[in-house]
C-alpha cells in the first residue's frame, strides 16, 4: 500500500513506459541498465574475436584466417574488451548503484548522464562500421605509429579507431564528471568521507582518473589523425618527430586505464565480500586509501610499457621503482579482503562471493607476473611475448571479469526484482574458473619459450602447440561457462521468484529500496550515522521527503551537511539528438567533407545552445 | 534521530585552515612524488642526450630531497593533527573525519616518502648511467 | 529536519563543479600539448630548425596583453551581476568578446604571415597545431559568453540567479590563463 508520500513522489517522477520516455529518460536507473546491456552486447562481440582468433591458434600454420584478418580481428578485441566492455559496463553499474548507495534520487546531471549513454553508443557502431565496411581498424589496440601512420596503413581503419576513440572520449568525460560532482554535493547527511560506501571511494578515485587520463589519448589521437590525414609530423623521425611521442602520450592514458578498469571492481569486492562474511571490512580507513594512493601511483608508472625502447637507465629507474611500489596498496586491500572472510561468521558461498575469492586467486597471479615485469632486466627478456598475454588477461579478467560476474550477481535482484538460480550460478562460476586458468595459464610458458605475441601464426618448431592447442580447449569451457551466466540470467528474467528489498541482509543504503526501486528511488532521504547504515541502523526514515517537485538534497563535500534542495529537470529529447550531431561531426571527418563537418559542428551547437538555455538562471 | 539531525546554522563553523591543512597532508606527499618523477625524468632524457651522467646528477639529488623535504612535512602535519584530534570537539562525526584524513595523510606520506627514496636516491649509490640498459 | 530553500551560488552549485572539473581535463589537455612541445623540442639539435624565424614577440606579447586583459571586463561584469546591475554584465561581456576577437585576428595574421606550414616539420605541426587548439577555446569561450549576453536580454540574470554567468566566466579565465603557458613555452622558450 503506497503512502501518500510515495504517491505524490510516483506523481513526481514517474515514467509512462512506451517510446517517448524510452528516448527521454535522464533516470540514472534505466541509463545505468542500458550501459550493462550494451557493454554486454560488446562483451559478446569481443568474445566471438577471440573465439576467432584461438581458432586460428589452436594449430601452427593454420590458415583460417589471413593475417590482415588476424590483425583486425586481435585489434578490435582488445578495443572493444577495453572501451566498449569493461569501462562502460562499470560506468553503467554505477549510475545505477552510485545515487542509491549514496542516498539520493539520481545523478548531478541527468541529461548528461542519457548524452553519455548515446554518444558511448554511437562510438561503438561507428567503431564497428569498419568491419561492415571491410576495414576495420588493424593497428593493434594501441596503434603504434609509424605503422599505424599514412605511409604504412594507409586506408581508413586507424581513422575509424582514432576518430572513435575521441568520440567516445566525450562519452567517458561527461560521465565521470558526472559522477564526481555526485559524489561530492549528494551524499545524505551525514555521509561524511570516513562513512562513504567503499564502492562509491572506487567510483570516485576511477571518475578522477578518467578526467585525468583521457585527455593524453585524445591529444595523441588528433596528432595520429593530423599526420594520416593533414601531413604533420608529430611521429616522423625524419622532419623532427619521434614515435616515441606516441607511445608516451598513449601510455600516460593506457596505465592509469587499466586502473580505471580494476578499481571498479575493487570497490565491488569490497561490498560483496563484507555482506556474505556477515561483518563490516576489517580497515575501511586503509582500503578507501589504498584505493586513492593506487589511482594516484597508477599515474607514474607509464614507462614500464616501454623498458625495450632504448630510453637511458636512469629514467627508468623512476618508473620501476613506482610498478613495484604500486603493489604495496594492492596488498593491503588483498589483506583486509582475506582478514574479513577470516573473522567472518560462517561465510555463504553464494555466486558472488565465489566470484569474489576467485577473483583474489586470479588477480593475485596476475600482480605476482606485474610485479615480475616492473624488474626491467625480466621485462626485456619477456616483452612482446605471450607471457605478456598471459599476464594482463589474469589481470584483466581476474581483476575486472570475475568481480563483474560477482557484481552482477549480487546486483541482479536488486535490479530486477527476481533471484537468479545459486544452483546454475555455482556451476558457472567453476566452469568459467577452470576454463579461464586453462586458457590463459599455458600462455606465461608459451611466453617463455619464445612465442611472440600480435602473431597470425606461430611455427612448430617453437614446441608450443601442444600449449596453444590446450589453450584454445579452455577457451571453449570458459565460452560455456559464461553461455551458462546469460541462460541463468535470462531464465531468472522470466521466471525467477520475486525478489525482497534485501536478500542479503546486505548494508549499504540500496537494499533500503524495494527490488527494483521505485522511480524516486527513496521516499525521503536517508540520514546516515556510520559506515553500515543497514546494520546500524534498522530505522532509516526521515522527514526529508522534498516533495515541493523534482529535487534532490545538496550537501557539503567533506562533511554532508545538508544545503539546499537542487531541482533537477524533466526528460528531454536534447541529449539524444545533440549526441547525433556529435556523431554527424565524426562521419564527416572521417570521409573528409569539410562543408559537412561545418554544418554538423553548427548544428550541434546551436543544440548545446538550446540545452544550456535554461541552466545557472532565474527558474521558469 | 541522532547528532546528524542538527540543522546547518547550528553545527560548528567549517575550519578551513584545518581543512585545508588535512588536505595537505594526504596530497602534499603524492603532488612531491609527481613534481619529483616529472622533473627528473625530464632532466635525465634531456640531460643524458646532452651531457651524460654526471652534469645533471646534482640537478637530480636536488630534486630528490626537495621532494623529500615536501613529502615529510605532509606527513608531519598528518601525524600532528592525528594527536590533536582526540575528543575536543563534541561532534563525534567531525572528529570521526578529521581523524580519518588524519590517519589516511600520515599513511600517504609515509608510501610516498618511501617512493621518493627508492626512485631518487638508491639508483644514484647504484646505477650512475645514462646508457640504455 | 528543514532546509531553507535558497538558491545555490558559486561552489554551492553543481553545475559550478561540473565546469570545474570540466576544466581540469581541459587544463590537462593543454599540458600534454605543452608537454610534446617540450619532448621534441628537446629533442632536435637547434631549434626552431634552420631556415624558420622564432616567433614574433612584439605581436605575440600585444596578442596577450589584449586576451589576458580581457579577463579584467570578465570579471568586471561578474561582479556586477553578483550586485544584479545587468547592464554592467552586458557592457563587460561585450569589451571582453571585442578583446578575445582582436587577439583572434592577431593569430590568423600570424598564420598567414608564417613562412612554414604544419606540413614543413615537426616545428610547425607543433607551432601550428598548439595555436589552433587554444585559438579554438576562444571561439569557444567567445560562443559561451555570447550566448550569457543573449540570455541576459531574456531576462535570465539577476542579483540571486546567475550561476551560469560565474561558470561561463571561470571558462573564460581559463582560456586566458592557459594563454600565459602557451605563450611562455611557443614564444620565449625558442629564444632560451
Amino acid at each position: 500500500m503506497a503512502t501518500a508520500t510515495e504517491e505524490r513522489l510516483e506523481e513526481i517522477w514517474g515514467e509512462e513506459p512506451g517510446p517517448v520516455s524510452w528516448f527521454t529518460t535522464g533516470d540514472h536507473k534505466r541509463i545505468g541498465r542500458r550501459y550493462i546491456v550494451t557493454a554486454l552486447v560488446f562483451f559478446l562481440l569481443g568474445g566471438i574475436e577471440a573465439a576467432f582468433m584461438r581458432w586460428q591458434l589452436a594449430q601452427p600454420g593454420s590458415t583460417h584466417l589471413t593475417p590482415e584478418q588476424y590483425d583486425e580481428l586481435f585489434s578490435m578485441h582488445g578495443t572493444t574488451m577495453i572501451f566498449l566492455f569493461i569501462t562502460p559496463l562499470f560506468t553503467g553499474l554505477a549510475n545505477y548503484l552510485v545515487p542509491l548507495m549514496i542516498g539520493t534520487r539520481d545523478m548531478a546531471f541527468p541529461r548528461l548522464n542519457a548524452f553519455s549513454y548515446w554518444i558511448f553508443l554511437g562510438a561503438g557502431i561507428f567503431l564497428y562500421a569498419g568491419f561492415v565496411v571491410g576495414a576495420a581498424p588493424n593497428g593493434g589496440w594501441f596503434a603504434y605509429p609509424p605503422l599505424t601512420g599514412p605511409i604504412f596503413d594507409p586506408g581508413i581503419n586507424m581513422d575509424i579507431w582514432s576518430l572513435g576513440l575521441i568520440f567516445l572520449s566525450i562519452s567517458t568525460t561527461a560521465g565521470a564528471i558526472n559522477l564526481i560532482v555526485t559524489i561530492l554535493k549528494l551524499r545524505a547527511p551525514g555521509m561524511s568521507l570516513a562513512r562513504m560506501p567503499l564502492y562509491v571511494w572506487a567510483m570516485f578515485v576511477t571518475a578522477w582518473m578518467m578526467v585525468l587520463a583521457m585527455p593524453p589519448l585524445t591529444y595523441a589521437n588528433v596528432l595520429l589523425q593530423l599526420d594520416r590525414n593533414l601531413g604533420t609530423n608529430f611521429f616522423d623521425p625524419t622532419a623532427g618527430g619521434d614515435p616515441l611521442l606516441w607511445q608516451h602520450l598513449f601510455w600516460l592514458f593506457g596505465h592509469p586505464d587499466v586502473y580505471i578498469i580494476f578499481l571498479p571492481a575493487v570497490g565491488i569486492v569490497s561490498t560483496v565480500i563484507p555482506t556474505f562474511s556477515r561483518r563490516p571490512i576489517v580497515g575501511y580507513p586503509y582500503v578507501a586509501l589504498a584505493t586513492v594512493l593506487t589511482g594516484i601511483i597508477a599515474f607514474g608508472v607509464w614507462v614500464h610499457h616501454m623498458f625495450a625502447t632504448g630510453l637511458p637507465s636512469l629514467g627508468l629507474t623512476f618508473f620501476a621503482a613506482a610498478s613495484m611500489i604500486i603493489t604495496i596498496p594492492s596488498g593491503v586491500q588483498v589483506f583486509a579482503w582475506l582478514a574479513t572472510i577470516v573473522r567472518g561468521r560462517r561465510p555463504a558461498f553464494t555466486t558472488p562471493f565465489l566470484f569474489a575469492i576467485g577473483f583474489i586467486v586470479v588477480f593475485v597471479i596476475g600482480g605476482v607476473t606485474g610485479v615480475m615485469f616492473a624488474s626491467v632486466p625480466f621485462d626485456q627478456g619477456v616483452t612482446d611475448s605471450y607471457f605478456v598475454v598471459a599476464h594482463f588477461h589474469y589481470v584483466l579478467f581476474g581483476g575486472a571479469v570475475f568481480p563483474m560476474f560477482a557484481g552482477l550477481h549480487y546486483w541482479f535482484p536488486k535490479i530486477t526484482g527476481r533471484t537468479y538460480s545459486e544452483t546454475l550460478g555455482r556451476w558457472s562460476f567453476w566452469l568459467i574458473f577452470a576454463g579461464f586458468n586453462v586458457t590463459f595459464f599455458p600462455m606465461h610458458i608459451m611466453g617463455l619459450l619464445g612465442m611472440p605475441r600480435r602473431v597470425y601464426t606461430y611455427s612448430p618448431d617453437l614446441g608450443v602447440e601442444g600449449l596453444n592447442l590446450l589453450s584454445s580447449v579452455g577457451a571453449a569451457v570458459l565460452t560455456i561457462g559464461i553461455a551458462l551466466v546469460a541462460i541463468n540470467a535470462i531464465k531468472s528474467l522470466i521466471a525467477g521468484s520475486k525478489a525482497t528489498a534485501n536478500p542479503w541482509g546486505a548494508a549499504t543504503l540500496e537494499w533500503a529500496t524495494t527490488s527494483p526501486p521505485a522511480h524516486y528511488g527513496f521516499a525521503s532521504i536517508p540520514i546516515v550515522h556510520g559506515r553500515d547504515p543497514l546494520w546500524e541502523q534498522p530505522d532509516l526514515g526521515s522527514d526529508l521527503t522534498l516533495t515541493h517537485g523534482r529535487e534532490i538534497l545538496g550537501t557539503t563535500i567533506t562533511d554532508a551537511d545538508p544545503e539546499e534542495p537542487l531541482p533537477m529537470p524533466e526528460g528531454s529529447v536534447l541529449p539524444l539528438v545533440t549526441a547525433l550531431g556529435f556523431a554527424a561531426v565524426f562521419v564527416s571527418l572521417l570521409v573528409g567533407s569539410v562543408p559537412a563537418a561545418l554544418v554538423s559542428t553548427l548544428l550541434t551547437l546551436g543544440l548545446i545552445g538550446a540545452w544550456t538555455w535554461t541552466l545557472g538562471g532565474v527558474p521558469g | 534521530m541522532g547528532e546528524a539531525t542538527v540543522p546547518t546554522e547550528q553545527r560548528p563553523r567549517q575550519d578551513r585552515g584545518a581543512l585545508a591543512l588535512a588536505w595537505f597532508g594526504i596530497l602534499g606527499a603524492p603532488a612531491a612524488w609527481a613534481a619529483q618523477l616529472l622533473l627528473s625524468d625530464a632532466f635525465a632524457e634531456v640531460g643524458c642526450e646532452a651531457g651524460g651522467f654526471s652534469s645533471i646528477s646534482l640537478v637530480l639529488v636536488v630534486i630528490t630531497l626537495a621532494a623529500l623535504a615536501v613529502a615529510v612535512a605532509a606527513g608531519v602535519v598528518a601525524f600532528v593533527r592525528l594527536r590533536q584530534t582526540r575528543a575536543r570537539d563534541d561532534d563525534p562525526a567531525r572528529l570521526e573525519r578529521m581523524r580519518f584524513m588524519a590517519l589516511c595523510g600520515c599513511l600517504s606520506s609515509a608510501l610516498f616518502v618511501i617512493l621518493i627514496v627508492l626512485g631518487g636516491i638508491v639508483p644514484h649509490l647504484v646505477l650512475s648511467t645514462c646508457t640504455p640498459p | 529536519m528543514s532546509v531553507a530553500r535558497v538558491e545555490p551560488r558559486g561552489a554551492r552549485s553543481t553545475g559550478w563543479w561540473g565546469m570545474a572539473l570540466f576544466i581540469v581535463a581541459e587544463l590537462t589537455l593543454f599540458g600534454t600539448a605543452v608537454a610534446s612541445y617540450l619532448f621534441l623540442r628537446f629533442r632536435a639539435p637547434t631549434w626552431p630548425p634552420p631556415g624558420v624565424e622564432d616567433p614574433d614577440l612584439v605581436l605575440g606579447g600585444i596578442a596577450t596583453v589584449l586576451l589576458v586583459g580581457s579577463s579584467i571586463p570578465i570579471l568586471w561584469a561578474e561582479r556586477g551581476i553578483e550586485r544584479g546591475d545587468v547592464r554592467r554584465m552586458r557592457i563587460g561581456i561585450a569589451i571582453s568578446i571585442v578583446l578575445a576577437l582582436a587577439f583572434l585576428s592577431i593569430q590568423g595574421y600570424e598564420y598567414a604571415s608564417a613562412s612554414f606550414s604544419w606540413r614543413t616539420d615537426a616545428y610547425g605541426s607543433l607551432f601550428f597545431t598548439i595555436l589552433s587548439l587554444h585559438g579554438l577555446h576562444v571561439i569557444g569561450a567567445i560562443l559561451i559568453v555570447s550566448w550569457l549576453e543573449a540570455r541576459s536580454f531574456a531576462g535570465h540574470f539577476d542579483g540571486d540567479h546567475h550561476v551560469a554567468v560565474q561558470t561561463g566566466a571561470l571558462y573564460w579565465h581559463f582560456v586566458d590563463i592557459v594563454w600565459l603557458a602557451i605563450f611562455s613555452v611557443l614564444y620565449l622558450s625558442p629564444r632560451i
